[in-house]
């Protein structure tokens, strides 16, 4: 039988990280991104809208996760509080480009186009809305919004990651879809 | 279950289950995952380099090793150890002979007389009569100083 990435025991690759030495780290490091980058790679793209900069954000990621190692307190799932980091990082990384105002017009989803019948800067300014939206949530909610919205998870895996029940999951979730909605409509766009 | 969620984002708002539908993820290429994970673990030796680095400590701070603070201890004990009995003994007489006068010795050694071997007082009397004699002496003064009248017969025929 081998051993594939998905198949390597989380405390095995805490344990190696956790060394703080160089070999360690980067069996430990490289376990971690196999078993990993896929999945948080999705995640991360569903919030940033394109390749170049998920790639950007998933690599930061990983370095934060790192060196934040001995703080990880293992009461959560390995992939759950690299999620965390993920949704945190990927939210940062829109935060400043918002301020940097690099946002080009290639890197708005052209669905978004379509499905709204407006203008491809009436899109990118959507886009942007939305992300603003998310960021004005509470982090849990923000936690449960994306995981529902952008990564399609079912309340049972949501409770078993952020260790709330499924009807307190639903009600913050769609607590977080009015505010959003709300935050919204103030715009003329949407 | 996908269509579970849509339904329910549907129920609370249109218009945001419709935005979700846009994002389709593609697939990343194993070559930028590579490249990525490159870029992670250089980074990461990178820390680990300047974190096991040890701190350059100043001078001072090795004589508060225990090693070094009793080597220093035991060197500084010797040396005032090795001061106070050598270094006095040393200073002691000069600093004796400078008080006493030529005189004063003079006239201890004519009183305690037995007390000195014959040797140091050849010695000394050699010391002397090397300062006597130091420069030149000339005929006259040497003929006036062994004048004839002054010796009998007896006590030169005890010196030869």
């Amino acid at each position: 039988m081998t051993t594939t990435a998905a198949n390597i025991p989380d405390e095995k690759i805490l344990e190696l990280l956790k060394q703080q030495q160089a070999s360690g780290m980067e069996r430990g490091m490289r376990m971690m991104m196999d078993k990993y980058q896929s999945r948080l790679f999705s995640t991360i793209y569903k919030i940033v809208g394109n390749t170049e900069d998920a790639a950007d954000v998933l690599q930061n990621c990983f370095i934060k996760a790192y060196r934040a190692i001995g703080k990880f307190e293992q009461k959560a799932q390995l992939y759950t509080w690299l999620y965390r980091i993920a949704t945190n990082e990927s939210l940062t990384f829109l935060r400043k480009k918002k301020k940097n105002n690099t946002l080009g017009l290639d890197e708005i989803p052209a669905i978004a186009n379509q499905i709204t019948g407006s203008s491809t800067i009436e899109s990118d300014k959507i886009e942007r809305l939305l992300q603003e939206a998310i960021d004005s949530l509470p982090e849990k909610q923000q936690m449960v919004f994306i995981m529902r919205y952008y990564d399609e998870m079912p309340y049972d895996d949501m409770a078993e990651k952020l260790g709330t029940s499924k009807g307190a999951l639903k009600a913050s979730f769609h607590h977080a879809v009015k505010k959003v909605e709300t935050y919204l409509k103030k715009s003329d766009i949407y | 279950m996908k269509e579970e969620i849509k339904k329910e984002l549907e129920g609370l708002s249109p218009k945001l289950a419709k935005l979700q539908q846009s994002k389709s993820v593609p697939k990343l290429p194993d070559a930028l995952f590579h490249n990525m994970q490159q870029s992670v673990i250089q980074e990461l030796k990178g820390d680990l380099k300047t974190t096991v680095q040890p701190k350059k400590k100043s001078w001072w701070a090795t004589f508060f090793k225990p090693v070094p603070a009793m080597a220093f201890a035991t060197c500084l004990a010797l040396a005032v150890a090795g001061f106070y009995f050598f270094g006095e003994e040393a200073t002691t007489p000069q600093f004796v002979f400078e008080e006493i006068t030529d005189d004063e010795i003079l006239a201890y050694i004519d009183n305690n007389i037995e007390d000195f071997e014959s040797v140091s007082l050849l010695e000394l009397s050699d010391e002397e009569e090397d300062d006597l004699f130091e420069g030149d002496i000339d005929d006259s003064a040497l003929d006036e100083f062994l004048d004839p009248d002054d010796f009998d017969e007896s006590a030169f025929e005890q010196l030869f």
